[in-house]
């Protein structure tokens, strides 16, 4: 009985891990539906990806990505050709993308604490600052 | 007896090494070795400002430091004894090696023993390990150049 247990366990737990969509979460500063669901859209679309996150605040967006194990190999590639995707969506704002799973936690943290003005920006811009580290 | 007739004998007479045994002890032990310096690595990016790219330095000086506290302590002889290979290759060997060279030369004096000898195993890896940084660097380079992976 036990054994059996741990099988079908054991299969949920694989069968979970090869879920098909990536999981998206977004924060919009203005409450732009459509610009957070032309985001989505892009993201979910992209088989790639395991796990996004993007933040709009006055007309900047942040955007992070985790790609599938798999993929790693070719993480720089994605993010690329990710970026100029985003950019060509939203050819106003100005588009930062990252494949670093720091930023994906921080992006994270950001659309939790769902903050606006000020704070929000200082928050992005240290985003952005931590990405460019290179020591 | 030939050269040749000696070694047949030796191999008869001579204990089987256990091959697949010590591959499965190694491939344990540098796993788990491994997945210490990922949760250490996941500590920095967790609690300091530090990036997945950028927390591999903190993270490899932090995994050899725990080597060379526990040559000292006399722990990690038992684990490369179950190990073998597999807790010489991770970073983890390269502060073993240096360690452990440093205990067996203190009796030599400070300056001649322990500085003179500390580098004696470690120095080779640190120049084949130069050697091959440079190698996988040019392969690396010639195939971004070719576009057949990006950096």
């Amino acid at each position: 009985m036990k054994r059996k247990l741990c099988a079908i366990s054991c299969i949920f737990l694989l069968l979970s891990g090869c879920s098909e969509k990536p999981k998206v979460s977004t924060f919009h500063a203005e409450e732009d539906r459509q610009e957070i669901e032309t985001l989505e859209k892009a993201l979910t679309d992209n088989k790639k990806i395991v796990e996004a996150a993007g933040v709009f605040f006055d007309h900047q967006l942040v955007v992070s990505l985790q790609v599938k194990p798999l993929s790693k190999f070719k993480k720089e590639k994605i993010t690329k050709s990710l970026e100029k995707e985003v950019k060509s969506l939203f050819p106003d704002h100005d588009v930062f993308v990252s494949s670093d799973l720091k930023i994906t936690w921080e992006l994270n943290k950001v659309i939790e604490k769902q903050s606006e003005g000020k704070e929000l920006k200082k928050d992005l811009d240290e985003i952005q600052e931590l990405a460019k580290e290179e020591t | 007896m030939d050269a040749k007739t000696y070694q047949q004998t030796v191999d008869q007479i001579a204990p089987k090494r256990p091959v697949l045994k010590n591959c499965m002890t190694a491939f344990l032990t540098g796993g788990i070795i491994c997945g210490i310096g990922q949760i250490v690595s996941f500590v920095y990016m967790y609690f300091f400002p530090f990036t997945e790219r950028t927390a591999s330095n903190p993270t490899v000086s932090t995994m050899v430091f725990f080597a060379m506290v526990l040559t000292g302590l006399g722990v990690y002889k038992k684990i490369g004894q179950f190990g073998g290979a597999g807790s010489a290759v991770p970073v983890t060997g390269f502060g073993n090696a240096v360690i452990s060279a440093a205990i067996e030369h203190k009796t030599e004096g400070f300056i001649l023993g322990v500085g003179g000898n500390m580098f004696k195993l470690a120095g080779s890896v640190i120049v084949y390990g130069v050697f091959s940084a440079f190698v996988v660097a040019l392969i690396k380079t010639i195939l971004v150049q070719m576009g057949v992976i990006s950096w």
